[in-house]
């Protein structure tokens, strides 16, 4: 059985990663920056996580998500606008708050322009839950230089060197003491481990607040992945495809430099307009795939032609929540009417944009697609 | 009512109802010769048409052939305005384009040559320089964007301005005058004695619910396309305030397109344009009759693709261009019936309502933003005749703040420590005033940070537009700054915005977050209208960050 997966984001790595586990030949392309590459750091499964109601998880879920540098414990995370808020689960470098209720957080200051420690600290600092448990957030000034002005994904690059990372080591070492954890934005390292050992380091426990699109959750997401995948033995190809041609008993996958490759199946996990996997055709203002399929494109449960008007998409009579439902029409993991190939992710249509349906769609389209 | 006949001990002298152009310029001209004078606005000063007209001071060269009049004063006003605020004018040079699809292509060319001579008179009044008759070669060489089969083209000089500063400038210093500015409070009707004189106005802040009222001796009504509603306030007919409201919508892109602004046919023959504004590009503009909700103007897809059709024209790139926002305002112009919306004279009138029984009422109805000032001079000197003000005017001489002295805004960027961009928008909003938001970061460095990185704006300019300038919510200070207006939506900025702004009025951070949510989802409403291809994943990415940043709902993260 050989099986191509497209997109590389959290659904399409967990297609790849069951269907080798069901045994099959797994080769996988994928050529941009998805938005498991543009994600927050939280994983929730409704859009915006109810503290009661967790979902359930099955063990491959968990173990995959782990393997990703993810946690799936439900969690009390925050943000840069110093929202406090729950999830179902988080990328490790991520603070989790619920064993730091009643503490003191120090808010690492680094006097940039994207993490206002000031304006964090007081708003974590009057959040219900921190005046209920008596939690107190208060900024403490870093003195790093050149921290400044760096991009945060620059900043959080910086620190997967040791050197660079014994020098911000040592300023959260003076903490001691006077604060209980660290807050920080989201610079604590793009590769796997560099959280991990700076935690180590400083003997407090130390996290991020949840990336901005393009921050370090992102980054760490994308060497994890690609660590991941090279252990399972799975082929991987950087490159965009232009065409998907489904005849019986054989799907030809074009790639857009030219080449061909033969599958028995396909696993189309190309996530949705937030991804560039399903976007806004030019000429005729319509939703399209970023590649050819036959696939069918559907929005709150109607084709997607019954949205545009003559001269295209009508958003401001339907809203912006279109841009979030819009994808490819599906009967179980599988594309209505293209029994053989699968569908995973974002680009489900009419599903909530979560990391933990991304991965749980992944693997139930990936143990279909191998077995 | 009151027992005793307040009017005996007015408060003020003077309530101008409206912070548009008009009644801002009213204001700031009774202030400055020594009227007690209060302002209310309904919203935000300058949320009406003159915070989303076109933005240009121009001599209004359309009107030459019918109107020249109102070329005349616009002109000669524009001149006045250059002066009083120098740093808000830019420059807009216009290209008309003649195709060669024209069967006459040749005769409008000369045509056009003809016209724009007699338009060159009227330059001199605004320091504009005169036209320029181009080859289709010096065309492409200006333009390389422009489609190639012109036969030729005509340039013209005009002006630009931010019309939301142009207001704001004038507020201020009526404030600085003793003027008492009330915004974000309407007027919820006009109090009138038995004999029908006017006596004051009624009023409730709509932030607080806090009612109130204000007695005075005269009413100005500068309430714009709401003109007709106000007088219903003061139990007059409609009618006796009428204007022909005409909506005029812009799409605004990424970046500048041109360097000139292109003048363009639509398919009903109306020229519309692709305007160079401050760092965007405009396309603009519509004229339809208008009777929605006139708090809440937004322009619709169809108004955006009448725009764009017509401009991919003359200007094909603009269909690949990214449109990230549309503003839409209502022109009170003068009431003509059955003229088609086009041929409506701009010019102005001041009624006076002692002919409708409701003596010291007056209602300033049409005008434009390039001859505000002059419309504003012309009522004032009503008022002030009347209660017996001898000064004259002053305001054509007399600086806006900030106007005073020109400055050199990279001077501002302290070798290197403030981006230069920002040092230059900074610069051209506030004229010699950056230097005072420069000051607050001398005290205080990290107002030094940038809050808006696609303006871009500092954290500094937030405090001062908040302090100093009235604003109170994150849409108050984007309409002051342009924070937030940029590719981004608001989406990197506006939290942080609101959390400024909920520290320094000593708001709950909550509320700072509710503000922020309100300003996202205002900016996302004005643009929907335009998301074309280029914009839809922004546009996509932006509800995921938000959802996952702030929560749908503000409050929801609360555990
Ligand atoms: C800013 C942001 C914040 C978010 N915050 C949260 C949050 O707090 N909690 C939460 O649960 N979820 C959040 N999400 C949603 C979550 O990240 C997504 O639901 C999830 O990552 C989707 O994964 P996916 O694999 O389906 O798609 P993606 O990660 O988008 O992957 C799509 C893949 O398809 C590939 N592709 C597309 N077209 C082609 C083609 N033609 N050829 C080759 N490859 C192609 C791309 O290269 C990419 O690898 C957020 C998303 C964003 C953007
Ligand atoms: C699309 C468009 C393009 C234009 N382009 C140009 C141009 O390029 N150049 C130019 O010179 N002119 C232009 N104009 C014309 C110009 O903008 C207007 O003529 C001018 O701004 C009118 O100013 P105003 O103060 O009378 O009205 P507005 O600016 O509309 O102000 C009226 C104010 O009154 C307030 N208000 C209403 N009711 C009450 C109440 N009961 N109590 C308190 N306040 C109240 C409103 O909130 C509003 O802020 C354009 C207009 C439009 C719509």
């Amino acid at each position: 059985m050989k099986v191509v997966v497209v997109g590389a984001g959290v659904a399409g790595t967990a297609a790849a990663w069951a269907a080798r586990r069901a045994g099959a030949e797994v080769a996988l392309v994928h050529d941009r920056a998805g938005a498991s590459a543009l994600a927050s750091g939280a994983a929730d499964w409704d859009r915006w996580q109810a503290a009661a109601g967790q979902h359930p998880l099955e063990a491959d879920a968990v173990a995959l998500a782990s393997a990703l540098g993810y946690s799936t414990d439900p969690c009390l995370v925050c943000t840069a606008s110093g929202v406090l808020r729950p999830a179902q689960g988080r990328d490790r470098a991520v603070l989790d708050l619920t064993l730091l209720a009643g503490r003191r957080i120090g808010v690492a200051d680094l006097a940039r322009d994207d993490w206002d420690a000031e304006l964090i600290a007081r708003a974590l600092s009057s959040s219900a839950w921190a005046r209920t448990t008596e939690t107190r957030f208060a900024p403490r000034a870093l003195a790093l230089s050149d921290v400044q002005h760096a991009s945060s994904w620059d900043l959080a690059a910086r620190f997967d060197d040791p050197g660079e990372r014994e020098k911000l080591a040592a300023e959260l070492v003076k903490g001691r003491g006077e604060v209980d954890a660290w807050l920080c934005g989201p610079w604590l390292g793009t590769a796997a481990g560099a959280h991990e050992a700076l935690s180590q380091r400083v003997e407090l426990p130390l996290g991020e607040a949840l990336s901005p699109p393009g921050g370090a959750a992102g980054a760490r997401f994308e060497s994890a992945r690609d660590a991941l995948l090279e252990q399972a033995g799975i082929e991987t190809r950087r490159e965009a495809v232009s065409e998907v041609v489904v005849g019986s008993g054989r799907i030809d996958v074009h790639l857009a430099g030219g080449e061909r490759w033969g599958a028995d199946r396909l696993v189309l996990a190309l996530g949705g307009v937030a991804a560039g996997g399903v976007r806004l055709d030019e000429a005729r203002a319509r939703f399209e795939l970023s590649l050819g399929a036959p696939v069918t494109l559907q929005v709150d449960g109607l084709s997607t032609d019954a949205v545009s008007t003559l001269h295209g998409v009508d958003f401001a009579a339907h809203g912006p929540a279109l841009l979030e439902q819009v994808g490819i029409a599906t009967v179980g993991a599988a594309a209505l009417g293209t029994p053989s190939v699968f569908v995973a992710g974002d680009v489900m249509a009419d599903r909530p944009r979560t990391w933990l349906r991304a991965l749980v769609t992944g693997l139930h389209a990936g143990r279909a697609a191998g077995g | 009512m009151p027992a005793h006949d307040a009017s005996d001990r007015p408060d003020v002298d003077l309530v101008v109802i409206g912070g548009g152009v008009n009644g801002s310029g009213v204001a700031r001209d009774a202030a400055l010769r020594g009227l007690r004078v209060a302002l209310f606005e309904r919203n935000d000063i300058a949320f009406g048409a003159s915070g989303n007209s076109s933005g240009m001071i121009h001599g209004g060269p359309r009107y030459l052939t019918y109107d020249p009049d109102v070329t005349h004063t616009s002109c000669l006003d524009s001149g006045h305005i250059q002066r009083i605020a120098p740093h808000l004018l830019f420059r807009i040079p216009f290209l008309v384009p003649i195709h060669a699809s024209r069967l006459t292509a040749r005769a409008a060319l000369t045509g056009y040559d003809a016209f724009f001579d007699l338009y060159d008179k009227y330059q001199a009044l605004k320091h504009g320089k005169p036209h320029v008759r181009l080859t289709p070669d010096e065309l492409r060489q200006l333009e390389p964007g422009l489609v190639s089969d012109a036969v030729g083209g005509v340039t013209f000089d005009e002006w630009g301005i931010d019309g939301a500063r142009l207001c704001i400038g004038n507020v201020v210093d009526a404030l600085e005058h003793g003027a008492k500015v009330h915004v974000h409070t309407t007027v919820t009707e006009v109090l009138r004695r038995d004999d029908g004189s006017v006596t004051g106005v009624r009023y409730r802040d709509r932030l607080s619910g806090a009612t109130g009222s204000v007695h005075c001796k005269l009413v100005v009504n500068a309430t714009g396309a709401w003109a007709p509603l106000t007088s219903v306030l003061a139990g007059l007919e409609p009618k006796v305030a009428r204007i022909r409201p005409g909506k005029g919508i812009h799409v605004f892109l990424d970046r500048r397109l041109t360097n000139y602004a292109v003048v363009a046919t639509a398919i009903d023959g109306r020229q519309v344009f692709l305007l160079p504004w401050q760092n965007t590009s405009v396309l603009g503009t519509t004229d339809d009759d208008y009777y929605g909700d006139l708090d809440d103007v937004i322009a619709t897809g169809d108004e955006v693709r009448y725009l764009t059709q017509a401009i991919e024209r003359v200007f094909p790139a603009v269909k690949r261009a990214r449109a990230i926002g549309t503003w839409g305002g209502v022109r009170p112009t003068l009431y003509a019936w059955g003229r088609n919306e086009d041929k409506l004279s701009r010019e102005h009138e001041v009624v006076d309502h002692a002919q409708h029984g409701a003596d010291g009422l007056y209602s300033m109805i049409g005008g434009k933003l390039a001859s505000y000032r002059i419309f504003a001079e012309e009522m004032t000197d009503v008022v002030a005749r009347r209660l017996g003000f001898t000064a004259p005017s002053k305001t054509h001489v007399s600086p806006l703040p900030g106007g005073d002295e020109t400055i050199d805004p990279l001077a501002l960027t302290e070798g290197g420590r403030i981006d230069p961009m920002a040092a230059v928008r900074l610069e051209y909003r506030h004229g010699s005033r950056a230097l005072r938001v420069m000051e607050r970061i001398a005290k205080n460095p990290r107002e030094a940070r940038v809050v808006c990185e696609c303006e871009p704006v500092l954290e500094a300019e937030v405090r001062y537009v908040v302090e100093h300038e009235l604003a109170s919510s994150v849409e108050d200070v984007s309409r002051r700054t342009r924070l937030g207006l940029g590719s981004c939506g608001g989406m990197r900025c506006a939290a942080r915005c609101g959390a400024i702004i909920a520290q320094i009025k000593e708001r709950s951070p909550e509320s700072g977050r509710r503000d922020a949510l309100r300003f996202v989802e205002w900016t996302r409403k004005r643009r929907l209208a335009a998301v074309g291809p280029e914009q839809a994943r922004q546009e996509a990415l932006a509800l995921a960050h938000l959802r996952a940043e702030i929560g749908d709902e503000p409050g929801e993260g609360e555990p």
